[in-house]
Formats: structure tokens, sequence, C-alpha cells
């Protein structure tokens, strides 16, 4: 699944949030999405999800326009902030709201889950705990498990390393590239830890006060050193 | 930094409100005494009020305290910010006493108080010591109230309880006393002796009770501040887990009274007004009421209310999780329309309370069936449009006087809820009762044929209007 963003542009009285004449995200792709506080990474996702208005232009997922068809939902998984929890549900209630909305069977749903009992660790499931309740870094795992769960066409995940102990970094990183590489999935991924987009995506796009700075092919991690020599210049 | 906090949180609605309360005091107060002012007049000269006034403080202590005990959010303890710095725990206490002594919440007695002082000729020096006396007996029960919050288990809370307990008895027998050695020879002499008993005698009488009474209330006052600064609390998460509660099974359907019922916010609103609506729907049947009026004034609002109250913050439930709603095949149209019959229960469980009143009271079946059709077909179909303009709800704050959530565009909709109360009274009150029944049982029918479009049509303008609804969401 493709995704298409046509001249896109938002801006908030006179800030331009994001301004992106044209770009094409190809099915299958990996892309990592970095920049500093206020690039408009998250914005560019927001505006992929349909969650605000693009003050013009539009994104095309698999060709239809999002803020005019509903069918990317079926196949799209994403997670954002909290906004995308529901604080009074327990972890087996909110997968099991997700499976309901998308038709998972609930022998589908164990079977899905137990692949992620690695990143889960036994703090997640079995608590007894609502998911206000939750540190911060178990509610992100609740929310990108919650994306993955779907098995989407298009995952799009903002800063998931947040939060995170390295362990559950790794395996998440790991099950992004995996996803990726064995079920065709485009991935579009933000987050601040270079490393890790590095390692795992195929192209990085670097955004800047809502303007793509640089799009770079990342073969084997080739991208990095010229990432980094373009924030070290900035620091 | 607490005024620069209360100045930076000031919000004009408070202060109508408490004026509100106020004048809501005063005008009870004028009306007794407009009743019985002859008699209050004649009580007044023969310094009467002077020597009941330690009792009437008293009598205050139970209600504020209860009061407080529901609605005191200040904080008591430090936070964590506050607690990493060299800030001395005495200048905390400190602080705490001075800031609940300025607190609206413990002069609200004390300003109600005045409003009857002024009413029932009071002496000035009864008047002024009483006044200080009520303002101790408000600012010991707010110590109470910080203690017992600030208090880290049983171990600590047990000798607030039992201390309280003492102080209510030690006070309340000081009083008894002091009020009768004055009283007794008042009620035994003829009017006459005591009121050629000169002037001065009778005040330094109401001064020495006052100034006893108002000792016990400044030692009650130094032990309360002693063990508020010698408690020690930790601001640990105690929600640990270990309270869920399953509620069936989950669904798109479930999510509705599970959201309720685990809101702390919401399931509290919803029982209360239950509560009081289903009582009222009953005292409204009972014959002496009934055969005044001709029909049941509360039955309706029995019915719909706690569906109402819900009703108007319809998807502010849902704005605390609005982008995963947005973001999944999730349609709006069947969110709101699972909640319209969640509605429709609701009302049926109000209804089948009432039923006993058919059997004991008299009340006619078809009534009560009418009104549960026209509340569930066209009462609660008129509280969607909310889900345009209400605001996201704090979920799990307290119910009690919370004004989160409300907006001027809800305040001036809430008029939409007086038309199906306006039918309702207009029909029972002008036409036969089985026209009545008629007329709101049509208008349900009506509604239950028509939501399924009209739900659609919602949701329709819901979707065109959501990025300024979700950006509304995201903001508050």
């Amino acid at each position: 699944m493709e995704l298409i963003l046509d001249n896109l542009k938002k801006q908030y009285g006179d800030k331009v949030a994001l301004d992106i004449p044209q770009l094409t995200i190809e099915s299958g792709q990996l892309v990592g999405l970095v920049g500093n506080n206020g690039a408009g990474k998250t914005t560019m996702l927001r505006l992929i999800l349909d969650l605000i208005e693009a003050t013009e232009g539009c994104v095309l997922s698999d060709r239809q326009d999002v803020a005019k068809s509903s069918e990317w939902k079926s196949y799209t998984g994403s997670f954002i902030d909290g906004r995308f929890l529901v604080d009074f549900y327990t972890p087996e209630e909110y997968f099991a709201l997700i499976a309901r909305l998308y038709g998972i069977s609930d022998s589908d749903l164990n079977e899905r889950l137990a692949g992620f009992s690695q990143l889960m660790h036994d703090e997640i499931l079995g608590t007894k705990k609502y998911l206000r309740d939750f540190s911060q870094g178990n509610r992100q795992k609740v929310g990108i498990i919650g994306a993955m769960l779907i098995q989407p066409k298009v995952l799009l995940l903002d800063e998931p390393f947040n939060y995170l102990d390295p362990s559950s970094q790794i395996v998440v990183a790991r099950m992004i590239h995996q996803l990726n590489q064995e079920h065709g999935v485009t991935v579009v991924i933000s987050s601040h830890n270079l490393n890790f987009v590095a390692d795992i995506s195929t192209r990085i796009l670097l955004l800047e006060k809502g303007r793509l700075i640089k799009d770079l092919p990342n073969i084997e991690g080739s991208a990095i050193a010229e990432i980094n020599e373009y924030f070290s210049s900035e620091a | 930094m607490w005024f620069m906090q209360i100045r930076r949180d000031f919000h004009w609605q408070s202060v109508f409100i408490t004026i509100y309360l106020l004048v809501l005091v005063i005008v009870m107060a004028v009306g007794v005494w407009a009743g019985a002012h002859e008699q209050l007049e004649r009580l007044g000269n023969s310094h009467f009020f002077d020597y009941i006034t330690p009792a009437i403080a008293m009598s205050f202590i139970i209600p504020d305290f209860m009061f407080k005990l529901f609605w005191h959010r200040d904080p008591v303890e430090m936070d964590d910010s506050l607690r990493t710095r060299p800030v001395p725990q005495r200048s905390w206490s400190q602080f705490i006493l001075l800031s609940q002594l300025l607190s609206g919440l413990t002069w609200m007695m004390p300003s109600c108080y005045i409003v009857a002082l002024c009413l029932f000729g009071v002496g000035w020096q009864a008047a002024l010591l009483s006044f200080v006396a009520v303002l101790l007996v408000s600012m010991v029960n707010t110590l109470v109230v910080c203690c017992w919050r600030r208090a880290p288990g049983n171990r600590y809370t047990l000798p607030i309880v039992f201390g309280y307990l003492l102080y209510l008895f030690l006070t309340g027998v000081y009083v008894v006393i002091s009020t009768a050695i004055v009283l007794v020879p008042y009620l035994k002499v003829s009017r006459k002796a005591t009121a050629e008993t000169p002037v001065e005698a009778h005040v330094l009488q109401v001064v020495a009770i006052l100034l006893g009474f108002i000792v016990l209330l400044l030692v009650a006052l130094w032990l309360l501040y002693t063990y508020f600064n010698r408690l020690r609390n930790y601001n640990e998460n105690r929600d640990g887990g270990g309270h869920v509660h399953q509620w069936g099974k989950v669904s798109l359907m479930s999510i509705e009274w599970v959201s309720v019922l685990r809101s702390k916010r919401m399931r509290t609103s919803v029982l209360v007004i239950a509560v009081v609506f289903l009582l009222n729907g009953y005292l409204q049947q009972m014959p002496e009421v009934f055969n005044e009026t001709g029909f049941n004034s509360m039955l309706l609002l029995a019915i719909a209310f706690p569906s109402v109250i819900l009703g108007q913050w319809c998807m502010g439930i849902e704005a605390n999780y609005c982008h995963g709603i947005w973001s999944r095949p999730w349609p709006i149209e069947t969110i709101l329309r699972n909640k319209y019959y969640f509605f429709v229960i609701l009302n049926a469980i109000m209804t089948m309370l009432l039923l006993p009143s058919v059997f004991l009271q008299g009340m006619s079946i078809f009534t009560l069936m009418a009104n549960f059709i026209g509340a569930s077909g066209f009462y609660v179909l008129l509280m969607l449009p909310t889900c345009l303009f209400s605001s996201r709800m704090d979920l799990f704050s307290s119910a009690f006087f919370n004004y989160q959530g409300g907006n001027k565009r809800l305040n001036i909709y809430s008029i939409v809820i007086l038309l199906p109360l306006a039918i309702y009274f207009a029909s029972y009150y002008m036409l036969p009762s089985w026209v009545a029944d008629i007329i709101m049982a049509s208008l349900g029918i009506a509604g239950f044929l028509l939501h399924r479009w009209f739900i659609g049509w919602l949701s329709r303008i819901w979707v065109r209007r959501r990025y300024s609804i979700m950006e509304r969401w995201m903001t508050e």
C-alpha cells in the first residue's frame, strides 16, 4: 500500500507546521522520520491518519484520499499518543475491543498476543489494572501492540521507542523490521533515536521546520553518517 | 506562589455561584424573619439569641464537616518538586494552616452565619465572639479533613476519628451545660424578672460562655496542627491494581456502561440523580401531593433524568480516546446508536424501579409506560446533538460541584431539555390523563421510528465537523 502526500500543507495562523510539495512512500518501504522538536513529524503522521485537517493538499492511501474515504482504516495500524488508548479498560479488554473492530476471533487474538509475549514481559496481561494505572513505558507497549495486532498493511508509529527500556527498544525495532521484511508492510516511524532508525529503515526523511530537507535511501545504514553530520552542524 | 496559582485559576463562574448560594441563604433567612419577625424581635430584646449562639455554632459542626469531607480538594502534601527542595515540614504545615484560613471553603459557613446574626438582633459582643467561634469551628473541621487526607493508613486515621469524637463530646457538653446555666433561670423566672436583670450582666454571661468555647476550639486547633505536622505521607501510586471488576464481554455496546461504571465522575452523577429523582417520583405520587396537582409532576424526570445527565455530555467520554476511534474502523453512527440504546436501557431500569408505585400508590401503568416510551423514543434523542459541541470530560475527577466539561453552547442547548418537560406538564395539566398518555407515547413512537435516520444525519454532520471537534478536544 503506497502513501502519497500531494502538495500537503498544514498551517496554524502564520506558522507553517508542514509543507511537503510531493512525497511518495512506496509499498513495502520502512521509512524513518527524523528531525528536531517541532520539525513536523507528528503533524505529518496526524495528517496521514486524517486526525487534523490539511490547510492544502491531501494524503492518498492506496490512491484514495484519506479525508474522503474510510477504507484505509481497515488496513492501517497506528499509535501516536495516549488518545489512542481507552484508559478505563484493562489491556485484555483493550485488545479485545480492537479484535472486535477488526473482526479478529478470540482464538486468533490469543495467538497473535502470544507473539508479543517477549515485549509484554509479564507486565501487561493478567495484572488486573486499568490502562491509566500503567507506567508510561507499559502504556507505550500496549499502544504499539494494539497497532501491530491487526496485521496491518500500513503501520504508523510516532516515537515508538520513547519510555521503553533498552531491551524493549530492541524488541520493538526487531518486530517492526520483521513486519516489513516478511510481510511487506509499509512502515513510517518517527524517532529521535537515530541509531535504531538507521538500523532498520530503508529510507530516511529528515524534516526541519515543516519542510523535507533530506530524503535519503538507507542501504545497510548508509544514511547515518549524513544524518549525524547534519544534526552536528545544527547543534 | 499559592496566591499566583489562585489568581491564574480564577473563574468568574465560581464567584457567581458563591454569590448565588449566599443570596439563597439570605432569601431563606429573610423568609424566616418575615414569617416570624414579631416573635423574633421579642426574643431578641430578651437576649435569648445571645445565649444560644454557642449552640447554633455547635449545630453547624457535623453538616460542615460532611460538606468538607466530600468537597475539600486542596493539596495537603507537598508535591515532588517541593519535597525534593529545602522546604521545612513546619513551613509547609504553617502554609496549610494559613491557606485553609483564607480558603473560601472555611469562610462559607461563617458567611452564612453573619446573615443570621444580622437578622436575629444579637448584641455586638455576642455577634463578634460567636462569629469567631463559628470561624474556629469551620477551621477545626477543615484541619480534621486535612489530617484525614494526609494520614497514611488506619494507624494514623484512627486517632483522628477518636480525637474528633472526643472533641464533639467535650464541646457538646460544654455548650449544653453553659447554655443551660444561663437559660434555666430565664425559663424558670418570669420574663419580667429576666428583663429587669442589668444588660451588663447578660453581656458578661454571654461573653464568658463564648470565650470558654473559643478556648476549647483553640486547644483543638493546636492539637490538630501538631498532629498534622507530625504526619508523613508519600505520593505513592496506591491504585496499583487488583480492583478491576468485569462488566460482561467486551463489545461496542458494553463500552457504554463500562465507561460510566468505571468513571468515578459519571458513576456518581448518575447514581445521585437516579436516587434523588426516584424518591421524588414516589413522593409526588403520594395522595396528598397527587390530588393537588392531578398528576405526578416528577414522573418523566424520574424515568429520564439519569440518561439526560449522561446525554448532555454525549461523546464527552469518547473525546478521551477520539484518535483511537477515528483511526480505526469505528463508525460514529455506531457509537451514537449504541449510546441511544444504552440510554433506553437506563430509562427501562428507572421505569422498573418505579413499578412498585403502580401497586402501592395506584400509579397508572399506562401513564408509566407512556412516559417510558416518550422518554426513550423522544427525550433522549434530543440529547444526542450535544455530540457536536460537548467538551472532553475528565472521567476520574470528583463529581461534586465539578464544572469541568461545561461550556456556553451546552448551557444554551439545555433549553432543549425543557421542551419535553413543557409538553409533559402542559399535556397532563390541561388535558385528561389518557390523552396526555397518548401524546407522550406518540412522541416516543415517532422518535423510535425516526431514530436511525436522525442518528445517521447527526453522524454525517459530526464527520463533516470532525476536525474542529477533535482539535477542540485536544486543546481542552
